[in-house]
């Protein structure tokens, strides 16, 4: 089965992209491998079969796979939902996956849901209710869980804490790891007014298992988290200060909307390469 | 913030923020105007929030809002794009409005579930438009043959030996347009004109599956889909070949009956039946020829009725 990283080779950042059905094809057709690893949105893979099946049947005898969700919601008052956590289980099981992750978030109440990912109060008893949900996830998947930070738009008047301590508190409190997306560092210390180096100097490293970076749009007033763009260049730049920060972490390049030829994508993937192995090897002048 | 007062404030949010659009976002979403005056559950839901040095509670909400109708509208226009061909842009997103008030996404649905009732709602919104509920059940049917499961397939060697069923994704309709027609139509970008819309055919039967993971349609012969829907019922083949008998050709019953499960074993839409759906079956049941045969002499010599177009 394919890892992330491979024993004995030299430090390297493995980085891979979010796995798109349009690229699926290129990606099959080609001799070697085009990125390190593959992330896979969960509930699109998550069906009996048909073409996303094969793909991942395919792709998982050749590259790492990790399962991505978007609607676990270990946020929601009402609880996570235990169908959808079957389906994760059977995902994360054909696939092999050394962990899953998800948002820290909510996104369904009363039984409806959104499908959008929505910020909670970062309060000691929201902390409290997430660790709990997502212990129980653990369980359930029979493997490791990671909680992403989501982009956002508003914030709770009843926020106690800053996202960043929110984010720490539930994972230590869960035991679980983090999927940092700088993107989304970036894009919520635009809208709430907060300086996105003081975010990554108080994420806890050692829980952090994955790295996130994507492209966002700028409208009138904020940042929309968009994903159908170029990483922007100062999420480049807290890219860099993230890995200096946390060593060579797996890193995906989402691109969700207006999906480009693989080429495209592959050329982030490679800017994202080149901006690891020069913070990896001034790292490792600075250890010699 | 207790787990109650969250989960109740997580309730009214929701409630807010799947509240019909107004003012501008009506038009950024594509949709007609409408009443402009926002919900007081939104503005409730905004004194819960904290502004931004750019924008106040109600309008960081109002993101929230617009993303959340556009991201389902836009789902909808990606799953039925034929339908959306047929009734036009504007027609197609003041539907999905209506559609996503009446019936608003379940927890427990996944995202390609969303438009799975949009056919029931279009039947009984707009019953005369017939045309345009049965082009939106081929898509639905479209959706559920990519992704459903294959089944165990019979092979045709032990057909009769076990109850049957249909694979997962064969989906069968039985249609008074020829949405397969219109879908061609709409796939090619040709007008909107009454003739491609209503045609003047025959009851149309179809087959929508898929094949080398590709979807795709097919039409069937009346006494086919009678015997493909009774499979699906009850598992039973001398059940399916009796009820199929009214509409067999009057000659070459038995030749068709065999090309049929040819086709049908081969394409792997024949399947075991799950266990506990399994109905009794006798043990004379058991020879599926001895049935082909039988059915297939019934109507060889004894059928009135009248071959039907394909």
């Amino acid at each position: 089965m394919p890892t992330w990283s491979q024993p004995g080779a030299p430090r390297r950042c493995p980085i891979g992209l979010g796995l798109r059905a349009a690229h699926v094809e290129a990606i099959l057709a080609s001799p070697t491998p085009v990125v390190d690893g593959f992330e896979i949105l969960a509930e699109n893979y998550d069906g009996d079969g048909g073409r996303p099946r094969d793909a991942l049947a395919q792709l998982g005898a050749r590259y790492p796979l990790v399962p991505h969700a978007v609607s676990t919601y270990v946020g929601a008052a009402d609880g996570v939902d235990r169908a959808q956590l079957r389906r994760l289980r059977r995902l994360a099981d054909a696939v092999d996956a050394p962990w899953v992750t998800d948002h820290l978030c909510w996104g369904a109440a009363g039984g409806r849901t959104s499908h959008d990912l929505l910020p909670l109060p970062c309060t000691p008893a929201v902390v409290r209710l997430c660790a709990d949900a997502i212990r129980a996830v653990q369980d359930a998947l029979g493997r490791p869980f990671a909680i992403e930070n989501v982009s956002s738009y508003l914030a709770w008047r009843e926020s106690t804490m800053p996202e960043w301590e929110f984010v720490a508190a539930v994972a230590d409190a869960a035991d679980c790891g983090i999927l940092l997306d700088v993107n989304n560092v970036y894009v919520a210390a635009v809208n709430h007014g907060f300086d996105p180096r003081t975010y990554l100097a108080q994420v806890p490293a050692a829980r952090v298992v994955q790295l996130h970076l994507a492209g966002h749009t700028v409208e009138d007033g904020y940042l929309l988290d968009t994903h159908d763009q170029p990483v922007a260049d100062p999420v480049w730049a807290l890219y860099a200060e993230a890995l200096a920060r946390l060593g060579p972490i797996p890193t995906i390049i989402e691109w969700d909307g207006d999906v480009p030829p693989l080429e495209v994508a592959l050329a982030e993937v490679a800017r994202a390469r080149a901006i690891a192995d020069r913070v990896l090897a001034a790292e490792a002048r600075d250890v010699a | 913030m207790s787990p109650d007062d969250l989960r109740a404030r997580q309730r009214e949010l929701l409630d807010a923020l799947t509240r019909p659009l107004t003012g501008a976002s009506r038009a950024r979403a594509g949709l007609p105007p409408g009443d402009d005056e926002p919900a007081t559950c939104v503005a409730r839901a905004a004194a819960w929030l904290a502004p931004s040095a750019t924008l106040d509670p109600a309008a960081r909400l109002e993101i929230y809002r617009r993303q959340y109708w556009l991201r389902l509208l836009g789902a909808l226009a990606d799953d039925f794009p034929a339908l959306r061909w047929l009734l036009g842009p504007a027609v197609f997103a003041a539907l999905a409005e209506r559609y996503l008030l009446a019936h608003p996404p379940a927890r427990a649905d996944a995202l390609v579930e969303l438009g799975a009732a949009l056919p029931a709602f279009l039947a009984a919104t707009l019953p005369a438009a017939i045309h345009a509920h049965e082009l939106a059940r081929l898509e639905a049917a479209w959706l559920r043959a990519f992704t459903a499961g294959d089944g165990a397939p019979v092979p045709a060697a032990a057909l009769g030996q076990a109850p049957l069923a249909l694979a997962p994704h064969v989906n069968l309709l039985a249609c008074r347009t020829a949405p397969d027609r219109l879908w061609l139509r709409a796939r090619a970008g040709g007008p909107r004109t009454r003739r491609a819309i209503v045609g003047a055919t025959p009851r149309v039967y179809l087959a929508v599956f898929r094949a080398d993971l590709a979807r795709d349609v097919v039409r069937l012969h009346p006494a086919a889909y009678t015997i493909l829907a009774s499979l699906a019922v009850d598992g039973s083949l001398p059940a399916a070949l009796a009820r199929a008998a009214p509409h067999m050709p009057a000659r070459g019953g038995a030749a068709l009956v065999r090309s049929w499960f040819g086709a049908w074993t081969a394409r792997g839409w024949l399947v075991y039946r799950q266990a506990s759906a399994v109905p009794s079956i006798s043990r004379s049941d058991a020879s599926a020829g001895a049935i082909v045969a039988a059915i297939a002499s019934q109507s060889d010599h004894g059928s009135s009725q009248k071959p039907l177009a394909r």
